[in-house]
């Protein structure tokens, strides 16, 4: 067997298992087999534990996956993608795990739920306040650090949030002066929607949303499902809850922000104000 | 053995020993359509027996059925295959038909010259791999079953069955879902419910995938329906003594159906289209819980390209960020459309009575006055037919399925308006009518499970699902080519990182 293929090989089962489940910083070894192997290894392809050796954890050389069939190209785009997200990973534990960081990252977590949210809301809300159609989308996504601030604020004060936010090198602009940001408050009724949002609900969302900042380029389920699945689990420990339960009640907040912001028509008919199922919302 | 998940919603509830969440039906407001169509439906869908096979097949399944409009994962045949066990089927069900009829058949190749007959239309490679595969292996063992068939039988093809409320054992209670689909066959005379596939192998031990489970999701369907439901000659017939089969060209599989296995499966089923639908983590899970992995894979599989394929690099690692959000979002808002439309419209039939279903528009009933060459002229009652003229004036009608027997089991019959024949008749063309079980007929504007003939094309949603995947998921490797690609700059510039302008001849640096 040549050493692509057996480099191939050894890629399918760093792949494997880490789809069955295994932590990629564990997956992949195997029994060491006898050929080949030791090139392998001399080159930096390989590494060897206790008699079991698998592909090395960094990402491989292009002009190595280049010679690899399509297949092998594929597994390796898997391998070297699972390196980048174990890195990733362990930057947003340590920020989410560091109460310091915890408000700020709750905030920009916040922040960019609402940004990319495009803020669904019925027509004649946004004329009422004088918007044009065109105009509601730019501005409403303006307005996102202010409602997100707006939230966060309930639960901490404003300048450990902003301390974060300079500690993570992130610079604010427009969070407070933005002349537009009561009536888009208006539009949505946001006081009364903050008002219903606890604080289990604003972090588990808001550092959910920070997470997703950071893997905006990951391009393979098999990284996004890990990211996820530990993030998750290091919020169980945050909240002290199970993920059913943390679910269920961000699914109830939203029932009860739709149900108390819905308004009545002229023959009395309920209707919501806005889709708030897609505002305020888990990351996918 | 089969293993068994649930999402970790019910996986919570669960452990709790509490009961599964209730599926959720319409309210009447909403089923006579007294309320806004937006937003989050705040009813489950209505799904069909495909649906439910789907998501027990795997739950990276139903993420493609549900959001991106690709049902195909179980679908028989790749490339040319394509529609064969459709030809396979509707040959059987023409040949048994027609011995029904009183045409005798002596042997193979009379067999043969009515296949040749009955698939002329179709191109003549695809009717010799249809004929040599799947038909003459099929005839060969069945000869004198279906030469034993008396004049008049019983048998009916293409029954369609649905109920909103059909049971499955859940611990020492039950638990209610709606569910809709097709039978092939349902065989009077011999007691037993047939599906017919080209799947599967002469050697086969056992039936093709879950395919023992759909004929056992139809059975159940069929046994739930009251009984006050089914069409006069079937009023006193108890489906639970039937037996069920599944028929491969090869082999014949009896299938079990007291099935522990398939409750839990269907529980399973249910709980991942709620939640992926409903429930934005759920999707994450489906890819975390799927059916594969790589030295496992399901290799007949209809959507394993989606999980085993390389992703282009461009326009993904430049503005896959804003597709993602942009693509995902209407995804959901696609699939809730469906929801607000297509499945409304099941519940409708079958949780309204007929005057609030005619009320509304939705259904027209008639009576057949004669049937002619594929004509069927039907009588309506006066106080319908200024509306169905009006309907089908204002274009809101093109194609009709008509139904015989209740929207709850029958044969649907799909047809096109002809003429007005006289004074509270209409003349409907129907390309293909075998046995009614009916003397009266409901005539549905339009039908869940449409085609592209009817006026409210649901497919074509479907059809923007499938292409906002594709787009999402298309991309090219190389950058110097990406960089002249018309459709990456497109993308990149709606997106947000590249500015193109009109007339301009400069490629992307």
């Amino acid at each position: 067997m040549s050493e692509y293929r057996m480099l191939k090989e050894l890629l399918g089962l760093f792949v494997n298992d880490v789809e069955k489940g295994i932590d990629p910083r564990n997956a992949g070894w195997t029994e060491a087999p006898k050929n080949n192997i030791q090139k392998l290894i001399e080159i930096g392809l390989c590494e060897i534990e206790n008699n079991k050796v698998r592909v090395a954890f960094h990402p491989l050389p292009s002009e190595v996956i280049e010679k690899l069939d399509e297949e092998g190209k594929w597994l390796a785009d898997v391998h070297q993608e699972m390196v980048r997200a174990t890195q990733i990973l362990n930057e947003i534990i340590q920020t989410i795990n560091n109460p310091v960081f915890q408000p700020a990252a709750t905030f920009l977590g916040w922040k960019r739920m609402l940004y990319t949210s495009s803020f669904p809301v019925v027509i004649d809300r946004i004329l009422q306040e004088g918007f044009s159609a065109d105009e509601w989308v730019p501005l409403a996504r303006k307005a996102s650090g202010a409602l997100s601030l707006s939230v966060v604020k309930r639960w901490w004060n404003e300048n450990d949030v902003l301390f974060g936010l300079n500690k993570l090198s992130f610079i604010e602009e427009g969070v407070l002066v933005n002349f537009n940001v009561d009536k888009v408050a208006r539009i949505l009724k946001w006081d009364i929607v903050a008002s219903l949002l606890n604080k289990n609900v604003v972090i588990t969302l808001g550092l959910l949303w920070f997470a997703d900042s950071k893997i905006k380029d990951i391009l393979y389920a098999e990284s996004m499902v890990y990211i996820q699945r530990h993030v998750w689990g290091v919020l169980e420990q945050i909240i002290g809850e199970v993920s059913g339960t943390i679910r269920t009640e961000i699914f109830d907040t939203v029932k009860a922000v739709e149900n108390i912001t819905s308004e009545k028509d002229k023959v009395g008919r309920i209707y919501p104000i806005a889709c708030w199922n897609f505002i305020i919302r888990l990351p996918w | 053995m089969l293993e068994f998940y649930y999402s970790s919603a019910l996986v919570s509830i669960m452990s709790d020993e509490r009961p599964l969440p209730r599926w959720r039906r319409p309210d009447y407001s909403t089923l006579i359509e007294n309320v806004y169509k937006i937003g989050t439906p705040d009813f489950d869908p209505f799904p069909t027996v495909t649906d439910v096979m789907n998501a027990a097949h795997c739950p990276v399944a139903a993420v493609h059925n549900i959001l991106h409009g690709r049902d195909n994962a179980l679908i028989e045949g790749t490339g040319g295959e394509i529609g064969m066990g459709k030809l396979f089927h509707e040959f059987i069900a023409h040949l048994k038909s027609e011995i029904a009829a009183g045409r005798r058949v002596r042997d193979v190749p009379q067999i043969r010259y009515i296949f040749e007959n009955f698939a002329r239309h179709e191109e003549e490679k695809r009717r010799m791999h249809c004929w040599q595969y799947y038909i003459e292996p099929w005839c060969r063992r069945k000869l004198d079953e279906i030469s034993s068939i008396p004049t008049n039988a019983n048998v009916f093809f293409e029954v369609s069955v649905a109920n909103p409320y059909v049971p499955f054992l859940f611990e020492s209670g039950e638990r209610t879902y709606p569910l809709m689909g097709k039978i092939d066959e349902v065989d009077i005379e011999n007691r037993r419910l047939i599906e017919r596939t080209t799947m599967g192998r002469p050697d086969d031990k056992s039936p093709p995938r879950l395919k023992d489970f759909q004929l056992w999701l139809l059975w159940k369907t069929l046994c739930s329906i009251n009984s006050e439901k089914y069409p006069e000659i079937w009023r006193n017939v108890n489906f639970k003594n039937f037996t069920l089969y599944i028929e491969t060209p090869y082999r014949d599989f009896q299938v079990d159906t007291n099935r522990p296995e398939f409750e839990r499966l269907t529980h399973r089923a249910y709980a991942w289209i709620h939640d992926i639908l409903f429930e934005r983590r759920g999707i994450h899970e489906a890819y975390d819980m799927r059916e594969c992995t790589f030295h496992n894979r399901i290799e007949d599989c209809g959507l394993r390209w989606s999980c085993y394929g390389k992703r282009r690099p461009r326009p993904f690692r430049t503005v896959r960020d804003e597709m993602r959000n942009e693509l995902r979002r209407m995804y959901v808002l696609l699939a809730y459309e469906l929801i607000w439309s297509k499945h409304l419209f099941r519940y409708q039939l079958t949780m309204l009575d007929k005057p609030a279903l005619e009320e509304l528009g939705l259904i027209t009933s008639g009576k057949i006055l004669s049937y002619q060459n594929g004509n069927l002229e039907i009588e309506l009652e006066p106080e319908q037919m200024d509306r169905f003229l009006a309907q089908r004036a204002s274009g809101e009608l093109g194609g009709y399925y008509i139904v015989f027997g209740s929207f709850f089991v029958g044969i649907k019959l799909k047809g096109n308006f002809v003429e007005q024949s006289g004074e509270n008749k209409v003349l409907i063309n129907t390309a293909n009518v075998r046995v009614p079980v009916s003397s009266t007929a409901l005539i549905v504007q339009t039908d869940p499970e449409i085609t592209t003939y009817v006026d409210q094309p649901w497919f074509l949603t479907e059809w923007l699902q499938r292409d906002l995947f594709s787009l999402e998921n298309w991309g090219l490797e190389r950058d110097d080519k990406a960089n002249s690609n018309p459709t990456i700059r497109m993308l990149e510039t709606i997106f947000g990182v590249d500015y193109l302008r009109r007339d301009a001849d400069n490629a992307r640096q």
